[in-house]
């Protein structure tokens, strides 16, 4: 059982703690005393950070209407049906600049009879489907399904929207759901692509959850790319010089040539300016050991396979 | 869940001790939480953008949910007291730094999850002295609810996770309360749960929409990447599938 609380009712932010302690709280019948609380502080200050415009970024939405993009409104309706989602009632349409994920696409969603999406169709500005979501799937939803059967159930799903599903994919549960994740992996000149996949979700039930098709452009080949010698000596350096002095040292780990996309993961100058193409770069694993594993498990470290430069890179904390 | 039965002794001590204060209405505060100082050149030797990143990003989109005031910190001033002092009088809590499914100081099999507090401006992290244990959350928080809770860190959206109860989150995707917590199963990329978290902030401020809805939505966008295949990216949610994750 939950003790209650109520909000705060009409204090102002310098109210001060002792009428936090005395708004903030709500006591359960039998349950506490107020002698027993501990005493809320006042509001830590908030630091300022250095601001990404992405991380903030307003949505801007213009609706869409079937009159004026019936060709929209029509692939929806094709999409929806080979993934075997449930017409709704009414259907909506936006167009979407998402400053978030910076990103423009057009949306049409389903709506069930309370106006609730039951699922959603995002087709990019070259009317490529980039998201196909159904919502109505009960979370609690019995059946079991075959990792076999999963991925045979999504590569047909994709031969419905007209994705290709070449290869063999990765069948995985989704811890989540009970489901199954169905994922192929993007690659160009024999080289992964990172994070670009197209990726079939499928509930607990084996019905389709969602489909997704994730794809950047990509920067020629060098025409002479880093030997993996010379971008482990790169990473040497850097390392080196990270790590000096600072009670920790490192191990580098697996590493192998992918195309990424340059990013601001080292340098807070190129945020926001994250774009395409992506680059055949070196992407070296670096596991930090002494005082930086304590809160560092991971470091990711992207040499361009042209330049030798250090583009980017990720973090596992 | 039954609600307890209440003594609504606190709104009228409040209404009759605080002269002066304006009454105006309701405020359901939240507190955003990142750990920078771990990930910093003095400590790691280069400087990790995405801290701030998700920091901002949480701070703006828990604003836009309607917690208010929000409070919480990026930096030297996220310490265990200083959250411990303050979630008590929160309803959405959000914290961005390494964590992980600790044992139980009572010993193994036992786990008590957690994350670290940021080490300060003259400190880098030290497990032993940084760790903010879900026994210590529960003790802080008495049993009272919480509507959206975010742990952006490794591991507690796993299973084993004990972070939810510290909340009073029970770990069922069929609650009726007004709840519901997010956090990932596995290891994951920085990169992949500033995506993630983007996505999910996009659906649900971008209109009427479920907490569920939106993490369904960021779940099946992929582009999400994991540092090995034993660690696929993963976030995992508990609570309501019906509650839109505002403040009530």
């Amino acid at each position: 059982m939950k003790t209650v609380k109520q909000p705060l009712i009409g204090i102002a932010k310098t109210a001060g703690p002792a009428a936090l302690v005395i708004a903030g709280l709500i006591f359960s019948a039998g349950q506490m005393s107020a002698a027993g609380h501990p005493t809320p502080k006042a509001t830590s200050e908030l630091q300022e950070a250095p601001i990404a415009q992405s991380a903030v970024g307003a949505i801007h939405e213009t609706p869409l209407l079937a009159d004026d993009r019936p060709d929209v409104f029509a692939r929806e309706d094709t999409a929806r049906a080979a993934l075997g989602f449930t017409k709704g009632a009414k259907r909506s349409g936006r167009h979407v600049h998402d400053g978030l994920q910076a990103s423009d696409y057009d949306e049409i969603s389903e709506l069930d009879a309370k106006g609730q999406p039951s699922s959603l169709v995002q087709f990019d500005t070259k009317g490529d489907l980039v998201a196909a979501v159904r919502f109505d799937i009960p979370v609690s939803s019995s059946g079991v399904v075959s990792a076999d059967s999963a991925t045979k159930t999504a590569r047909k799903s994709l031969q419905g929207v007209g994705l290709a599903s070449d290869g063999n994919p990765q069948t995985r549960r989704d811890d989540a759901s009970g489901g199954w994740a169905v994922q192929w992996q993007r690659t160009s000149a024999g080289h992964t692509v990172r994070g670009d996949e197209t990726l079939v979700r499928l509930g607990a039930d084996g019905r389709i959850q969602s489909v997704a098709a994730v794809q950047h452009g990509l920067a020629a080949v060098p025409a002479s790319p880093l030997a993996q010698a010379d971008a482990r000596a790169v990473v040497a350096r850097q390392c080196d010089a990270w790590f000096s002095g600072k009670g920790s040292g490192y191990n580098v780990g697996a590493m192998d040539l992918q195309w990424v996309g340059p990013n601001a993961a080292f340098d807070g100058m190129k945020l926001d300016s994250e774009s395409d193409p992506y680059r055949l770069a070196w992407v070296v694993n670096v596991v930090p050991t002494g005082a930086a594993a304590d809160s560092t498990r991971l470091v990711t470290l992207f040499v361009d396979a042209g330049s030798g430069a250090v583009i980017g890179g990720d973090v596992v904390e | 869940m039954k609600r307890a039965k209440v003594l609504l002794v606190s709104a009228l001590l409040a209404t009759s001790s605080l002269s002066g204060v304006a009454q105006n209405a309701a405020a359901y505060g939240g507190a955003v939480w990142t750990n920078s100082d771990s990930f910093t050149t003095r400590c790691l030797g280069v400087s990790d953008t995405y801290p701030s990143q998700m920091y901002s990003l949480a701070k703006a989109q828990f604003a836009a949910l309607g917690y208010s005031p929000l409070k919480g910190a990026i930096g030297s001033s996220f310490t265990r007291s200083a959250f411990l002092n303050e979630v008590l009088s929160d309803w959405g809590v959000y914290v961005h730094s390494h964590g992980d499914n600790y044992y139980a100081a009572s010993g193994r099999p036992a786990i008590d999850s957690a994350f670290l507090q940021d080490p300060g401006s003259t400190a880098c992290s030290d497990k032993n002295r940084d760790i903010v244990r879900s026994s210590a959350i529960k003790a802080a928080t008495w049993t009272t609810p919480y509507n959206l809770v975010i742990m952006s860190t490794c591991y507690l959206g796993s299973s084993s996770s004990t972070m939810p109860a510290a909340f009073s989150i029970e770990k069922v995707k069929n609650s009726s309360d007004r709840e519901f917590y997010l956090g990932y199963v596995y290891s994951t990329y920085d990169s992949a749960q500033l995506r993630f978290e983007k996505a999910f902030w996009s659906y649900l401020n971008g209109g009427a929409r479920t907490a569920l809805q939106a993490y369904t939505y960021a779940s099946s966008i992929g582009g999400y990447s994991s540092p090995d295949s034993a660690d696929p990216f993963q976030a995992n949610w508990w609570g309501n599938p019906n509650f839109n994750g505002r403040p009530a």
